[in-house]
């Protein structure tokens, strides 16, 4: 019986973490919810040339602030642009935005974080100290300096994350790769000869990866929340470029006479966040049950 | 305690030095000539020549540094380009809007959230507890701007219960209860999910199940045994708030016309009014690294284990 039992389990596939993972993931519902809404969203933003009911940069001031209706079915605003079509076209730019934002501030993280795990002593001790000084200014404050100085625009805006936007990640990094630079792997590597580079980016950040797309994932969600408050501020998107933030700032003063004009733009950067969140903490729940907070 | 107290204090010097050469170096590299912005585009070269000696732009960036530094001791943060009126004389009267505000948002964050993720861990995968945290991850995702709006929308213009705006000094209390909801609607998502996942936690450890076996009433294994202990990790959370609910304050302020810091600070952004964007920020950034002390500080207090360390 013990045999059987032993030659059972030598048989069984063995499976890597990312089917686990899967396989955790698809049976969160909540994580699914959020994984639609991604793809949808994405969808949304690749074909928003077929979807767009309308030209959302065509003007037609005899269309001005139209309510919901069959022809407009998120209404109209004050240049009589349809405004579902403003909102189809704005997720190309909220999501491209999100997303090199994200690349940015991710990959300086990554790097940073683990030359300060793997080296140490002063290395460490200089990305550390920088990281604790950026951690003393508010992200959002901080961003809208830069680009309250600098200019508006995207250009200043990726500026600002790649400035400050890496911090939190590579304290992550660094916190795994301290606790991976000790394994067996890491030494066994060293002993074949491996080059430092190697070990780095062959063996630690293969190890290291849950916690760095997890943290990609929700931070995708803080970005494209950071570049709709800029362009509420008027400091992102110029016009006459759809995005979501300064589509709600614009319709604040059409409020009375328009509500639909700054809540339905609102309704979709909640719906978009909300849906990275979700994902972000089932694959949180998926990738490493431990992390759960 | 009084060592750890030296030491965390000792651990801020770096910190403000380099929040202040950061922002210095923001604004030094700034592009466009600071003189012609304080003196205007079509100034004469004289005159530029003049502002440039009388504010000390014609020296070397260490020392604009060093004076920059000696003046931010002296919380002299310059005067405003366009109104000539010193900055710390604006920051200070409109500081007691934003803390009123954030006052206000801290108490419906703490009260809302900490509440409701205690009811949620206790009855964990309950109608409740999943509707909660629905909710507050909703909260989480949502503009805090837009959930302003919507707030306007509802009770302000349709309902007609609250002001469209405006400070205490024009229509009382009522005036803060709308945008304190809206600033506090985040934090308190946070604190509700914080404090959800510290109490199942609490709730697992062994003195709890010991309590419950000698029999005692599960009212008081909650409030008296596991509550206490749940909240040391929610508590470092206070910190970071200060933080969420100074930056909300800037997009706040803008939709409910409350005269605070934020509005400050927009209105610098706006005129593109240099002293004013720095001194704001700068500002806001040692109220965050003071608050953070304060909560690190409590917290050692609170935990023994943290000061021994």
């Amino acid at each position: 019986m013990a045999d059987e039992l032993i030659l059972q389990q030598s048989i069984r596939k063995p499976r890597s973490l990312w089917k686990i993972a899967w396989k955790r993931l698809v049976k969160n519902r909540l994580a699914l919810v959020g994984l639609s809404i991604v793809l949808i969203i994405i969808f949304i933003a690749i074909f928003a040339n077929y979807i767009a009911p309308y030209d959302p940069l065509k003007v037609d001031l005899s269309k001005y602030l139209l309510p919901p209706s069959r022809e407009h079915l998120l209404g109209t605003d004050e240049f009589g642009r349809d405004i579902l079509s403003r909102i189809i076209f704005g997720a190309r730019v909220s999501l491209q935005i999100g997303f090199f934002a994200q690349v940015i501030s991710i990959s300086l993280g990554t790097v940073l974080g683990l030359l300060a795990g793997f080296y140490g002593g002063w290395v460490d001790d200089v990305i550390m100290r920088i990281v604790e000084i950026l951690f003393a200014f508010p992200f959002l404050l901080f961003v809208i300096a830069v680009v309250a100085v600098f200019g508006p625009g995207i250009q200043n805006l990726y500026l600002a994350v790649a400035l400050i936007g890496w911090a939190g990640v590579s304290r992550i990094v660094r916190g795994q790769v301290l606790s991976l630079r000790e394994r067996d792997f890491v030494a066994s590597a060293r002993a074949v000869g491996a080059g430092t580079l190697r070990i780095l980016f062959k063996h630690i950040l293969p190890n290291a990866l849950s916690p760095i797309i997890i943290e990609a994932t929700l931070g995708m969600g803080g970005m494209i929340m950071l570049e709709a408050g800029l362009s509420f501020l008027g400091l992102g998107v110029q016009a006459p470029t759809p995005s979501w933030g300064s589509m709600v700032q614009a319709g604040l003063a059409y409020m009375r006479s328009a509500w639909w004009y700054p809540v339905f733009p609102g309704i979709v950067i909640m719906i978009v966040v909300f849906g990275f969140n979700l994902l972000g903490d089932g694959l949180r729940d998926a990738l490493d049950p431990r992390l759960y907070i | 305690m009084y060592r750890y107290f030296i030491r965390r204090l000792i651990q801020m010097i770096p910190v403000f030095i380099g929040v202040s050469l950061i922002t210095f170096a923001l604004f030094y590299i700034a592009p466009g000539d600071p003189a012609r912005l304080i003196a205007g585009q079509r100034a004469d070269p004289e005159v530029l020549a003049q502002i440039r000696k009388s504010w000390g732009l014609d020296q070397p960036w260490y020392v604009q540094y060093i004076k920059f530094l000696g003046r931010i001791v002296r919380l002299d943060f310059g005067r405003s380009f366009k109104t000539n009126i010193p900055v710390l004389e604006s920051i200070l009267e409109r500081l007691k809007a934003t803390a009123v505000l954030a006052l206000f948002s801290f108490i419906i964050a703490v009260g809302i959230g900490v509440s409701a993720g205690i009811i949620s861990a206790v009855k964990q995968y309950s109608i409740f507890d999943y509707s909660a945290m629905v909710i507050a991850l909703l909260g989480v995702s949502a503009p805090v701007y837009w959930i302003g709006i919507i707030l306007l929308l509802i009770f302000g213009f349709k309902l007609g219960w609250f002001p469209l705006g405006g400070y205490i000094s024009e229509y009382g209390l009522k005036a803060v209860v709308l945008p304190a909801i809206a600033l506090g609607t985040r934090p308190a998502a946070y604190f509700a999910r914080l404090s959800r996942s510290s109490m199942l936690e609490v709730i697992r450890q062994e003195y709890i199940i010991t309590a419950r076996a000698k029999g005692v009433p599960e009212k008081l294994v909650i409030f008296k045994h596991a509550l206490r202990n749940a909240l040391i990790p929610v508590a470092t959370y206070a910190g970071m708030v200060v933080g969420d609910l100074l930056t909300g304050a800037v997009l706040t302020e803008t939709i409910f016309a409350w005269p605070g810091l934020g509005r400050l600070t927009v209105q610098g952004i706006l005129d593109r009014d240099l002293p004013v964007i720095q001194g704001t920020v700068i500002f806001i950034a040692f109220i965050y690294i003071i608050a953070n002390l304060v909560v690190d500080l409590s917290y050692a207090l609170i935990d023994p284990r943290i000061r021994y360390e």
